[in-house]
């Protein structure tokens, strides 16, 4: 009888985003800014959404799977941040992305540049994850032009502890 | 020794946490996702030309009604109204002309008023010139009478006409009305 032969793979971490933030449609004269919030709320100063996109929060995904045969219960902290997200100017208009916020238990906004840190409670199965939102505020001026406007919007993420 | 107990009890729980937790070796990971936005031209619109009616009568004792229509030069009379003018001057009435810009290539949609009164100032001292309805608005823009949409530079041009009536008693006077015409993206 032949012995079985084990491979504990190590851990791994992944963040993925699963859907942009979108802000939609909008209309302004001069300058203006419109929120969306984690849980998809908008609200807008001197710009006009137009019906016809939808907005909505980023969505972003983060997955722990731990090494194989392990057995315990853990919490993972985790460091979320968001680098800085430039200006953008395209075609006379001009927009800025300000005031982020998730629906991340204990993370109620992202500073970028500064790093926060998400628990993790209760990991005990094979894969943990938690899927969150981000919102943030889109700050516009435009003149008698309108563009489409792209922000990359990055989320870097290290998990810092495994506490058993 | 209550105190070295105490400090017995947590170097256990140290320990335990020490011996049940992996070392952490997953490596970051980064998320790239997008913000967009659509930001569309705001609208313009700028009043070409008025509305004109000319300069009218009508027969003694009998209304009419006078009318301009986008796309013809002069008006069309009915009832007892008629033009008071002579070759061109009879084309000097005309529907009147709006231009508008926005989005290029992007429908969008006229609101026009139901009726539009307008006041009169009788020329005879001690005469009343009674307000007069202009009804039955009809509009027609450059793109074509459908839907209106902004061509590849992001205009567009639209007439309104009207149909004035003029009552049986109506008095010499001049009259003057202003409409509002609202335009939105639709």
């Amino acid at each position: 009888m032949a012995p079985a032969a084990h491979a504990d793979s190590p851990s791994s971490f992944t963040a993925t985003a699963d859907q942009a933030l979108s802000f939609g449609t909008i209309v302004t004269s001069g300058s203006g800014s419109r929120t969306v919030g984690p849980d998809g709320s908008t609200t807008n100063n001197g710009v006009f959404p137009l019906g016809d996109s939808a907005s909505g929060p980023a969505q972003f995904t983060m997955t722990y799977t731990r090494a194989g045969g392990d057995p315990h219960l853990y919490q993972l902290l985790i460091q979320v941040m968001l680098p800085t997200v430039s200006p953008v100017r395209a075609n006379g208009v001009q927009g800025s992305l300000s005031g982020f916020t998730t629906d991340l238990p204990g993370v109620p906004t992202l500073l970028p540049g500064q790093a926060a840190v998400f628990t993790m409670p209760n990991c005990i199965s094979k894969t943990c994850s938690i899927t969150f939102h981000v919102g943030s505020t889109l700050n516009v001026v435009s003149g008698n032009t309108g563009a489409k406007l792209t922000f990359p919007l990055m989320l870097m993420t290290t998990v810092t502890a495994v506490l058993g | 020794m209550a105190a070295l107990r105490s400090t017995g009890a947590a170097l256990a729980i140290a320990a335990s946490m020490l011996t049940s937790a992996p070392a952490c070796h997953a490596k970051p990971s980064t998320a790239i996702g997008v913000a967009t936005a659509t930001v569309f031209r705001p609208l313009r619109v700028v009043a070409v030309a008025d509305m004109n009616f000319g300069t009218v009568t009508h027969a003694a004792g009998s209304g009419g009604t006078v009318t301009v229509s986008p796309g013809g030069a002069g008006a069309a009379f009915s009832g007892g109204a008629s033009a008071v003018c002579t070759a061109s001057d009879c084309l000097a009435a005309h529907a009147a002309l709006f231009s508008v810009s926005g989005e290029p290539q992007r429908n969008y949609a006229i609101q026009l008023p139901a009726s539009i009164t307008a006041t009169g100032v009788a020329t005879d001292p001690g005469a009343t010139a009674p307000p007069l309805v202009v009804n039955g608005l009809t509009l027609r823009t450059t793109s074509g009478t459908g839907q209106p949409r902004f061509d590849a530079s992001g205009a567009d041009r639209f007439e309104v006409g009207g149909t004035i009536t003029l009552p049986a008693d109506l008095p010499p006077a001049r009259y003057r009305a202003s409409f509002a015409v609202i335009v939105s993206y639709s």
